[in-house]
């Protein structure tokens, strides 16, 4: 988790600090869905390069390694659940469709409550191949989904069906609450910053903040990246450079 | 009888579910095959079980089945290949039949030709029809020597008291009967006597197509060196001396899992031997 008010009181240091109200709070939260989703991908990111650091024999090995690293920050959005039937017309006879997760983001895997796996396709021109072939052909014990805007999973599941997969950030509390801790995962928000004026004074509200769905070790990367925003909409040179330069 | 599942009555056989679920979980972010979906590794362990059920784990199964009244017997709808057919004494042996390329499983035409989607030619194409037919076994016209044309190759092995025919030692080549297969037609062609209605087909099944595909312990770590050859064999970004590496793993865990699973004892050795010392007529 990142704190948005640190968060917001170092953008507004760097990019404001003798200009005062250039950062409103409305304008950095529009921002930080963006920026959200752009660090989110470097976490990806941060796998492949991990990846190709091990194929070259140059990353570290056991708990230093950078892509165990990776791997356990995207850890932490991995989500589970069951998933929901649709009455969906399908070509296809003997298959059942259902419905994707909201935060859906990447899906690990899918299975039945006998644990039997369901190999996924994504590939829609092979799925009537698959069907046809007197080898590949699903069974009860071998299932295929094919991966489309839903989940068509062949033959039609007698049971419920599972999902683990990869869920998009939303936002963490801020600070406890009575029904939550600080750091709770808040799925209906994305990250925001929240303050109350009294005269001159700009005070946060972290009960209504909602922190960054980030790993701490990313809150220099959100800074520089809402930084360089900021510095296009300013027109500053400066800010943009230094937000560019750092990445 | 139900089907039985043997996977789960020992050790000697592995599911298909589970070497694969194996071969996924050793696959590292860094192997040449870490980006390969589910159903091509399904497909490829399947062709691999395939593989093996025709030379080197293959699993015979046996099956009575009905003679039908034209002399036919139906081949089972995973057959392979045969091993032996034969009938089942009291003894609870199979004598078995011998094979007569001889017997006659002819057909003739009957009339029009075939609609295109029959399937009976070896495409759905105008001009691969051919025309329908139906079975005819019947003896054809002209002159036909009825007496046994295989008589002359009796060995007469001793004649005593001018008995001809008193044998101490029977010729070999005598079966319960005798069966042709016919691969036009998909059944065995029999010729026995009338009072057999029942044969026994052992024959070589088509592993990669029954309801639970196995594979035996001996033969696993085979199977997996070829899931992984015939997964990087035709990728472009593996290098040529890994796909060398592959297929020779490949050929020395199959070599490894022959030897095992052809196990030729001593016992038997000693078995085989013993078989040649034989009683004679002393005079």
């Amino acid at each position: 988790m990142i704190s948005v008010i640190e968060v917001y009181n170092a953008v507004r240091d760097l990019a404001n600090k003798d200009q005062k109200g250039f950062v409103s709070p409305e304008m950095f939260n529009s921002l930080l869905p963006a920026v959200q989703s752009k660090i989110f991908g470097k976490i990806y990111d941060a796998a492949l390069q991990g990846k190709a650091l091990r194929r070259s024999g140059a990353d570290l090995g056991g708990e230093d390694s950078l892509y165990l690293k990776a791997k356990n920050f995207i850890s932490e959005y991995i989500s589970s659940g069951i998933l929901q039937q649709v009455n969906i017309p399908s070509i296809y006879d003997d298959s059942g469709v259902y419905k994707k997760p909201e935060n859906l983001n990447r899906i690990i895997s899918v299975f039945n409550d006998e644990s039997v796996n369901v190999d996924l396709i994504y590939n829609s021109e092979k799925i009537s191949r698959i069907l046809n072939s007197n080898l590949s052909a699903p069974t009860d014990d071998f299932p295929i989904g094919l991966v489309s805007s839903e989940i068509e999973i062949f033959p039609r599941p007698g049971s419920d069906v599972y999902i683990n997969y990869y869920r998009n950030p939303t936002s963490r509390y801020e600070t406890a609450g009575a029904r939550f801790a600080a750091g709770d995962i808040d799925y209906r928000r994305q990250p925001s910053y929240s303050a109350q004026t009294s005269g001159s004074l700009v005070i946060p509200n972290p009960f209504d903040c909602r922190a960054f769905d980030l790993p701490a070790e990313f809150r220099d990367e959100v800074v520089k990246e809402i930084c360089m925003m900021i510095g296009v909409s300013l027109r500053d040179n400066v800010l943009m450079s230094y937000g560019a330069s750092q990445q | 009888m139900a089907f039985k599942d043997i996977s789960t009555e020992g050790m000697n056989y592995v599911t298909l579910r589970q070497v694969m679920d194996d071969f996924v979980l050793t696959m590292d972010v860094d192997d040449h095959i870490s980006n390969i979906n589910d159903a091509m590794l399904r497909n490829v362990a399947l062709r691999g079980i395939r593989e093996f059920g025709f030379d080197v784990t293959a699993r015979i199964k046996s099956l009575k089945r009905d003679i039908d009244s034209n002399n036919t017997v139906q081949l089972p709808s995973d057959y392979v290949d045969l091993v032996k057919v034969g009938i089942v004494g009291a003894d609870g042996v199979v004598y078995v039949l011998n094979q007569n390329k001889n017997i006659n499983y002819s057909r003739k035409v009957s009339g029009t030709t075939t609609p295109v989607d029959d399937k009976e030619g070896p495409m759905y194409l105008e001009q691969n029809e051919v025309e329908n037919r139906l079975d005819d076994k019947t003896s054809t016209n002209g002159d036909v020597d009825n007496g046994d044309p295989f008589e002359s190759y009796v060995f007469r092995n001793y004649i005593y008291e001018n008995n001809l025919g008193g044998l101490y030692g029977i010729g070999g080549g005598h079966g319960m009967g005798e069966y042709r297969i016919n691969l036009d037609q998909n059944r065995l062609e029999i010729d026995t006597s009338s009072d057999i209605t029942k044969v026994v087909i052992e024959y070589v099944a088509d592993e990669a197509r029954s309801s639970n595909p196995l594979v035996h312990v001996y033969a696993e770590e085979a199977l997996r060196a070829y899931i992984y050859y015939k997964l990087c064999e035709r990728k472009s970004t593996v290098p040529a001396n890994e796909k060398m590496r592959a297929r020779s793993e490949y050929y020395n865990e199959r070599r490894k899992a022959k030897a095992r699973l052809s196990n030729f004892t001593r016992e038997e050795a000693l078995r085989t031997i013993r078989k040649n010392f034989k009683q004679a007529p002393k005079y």
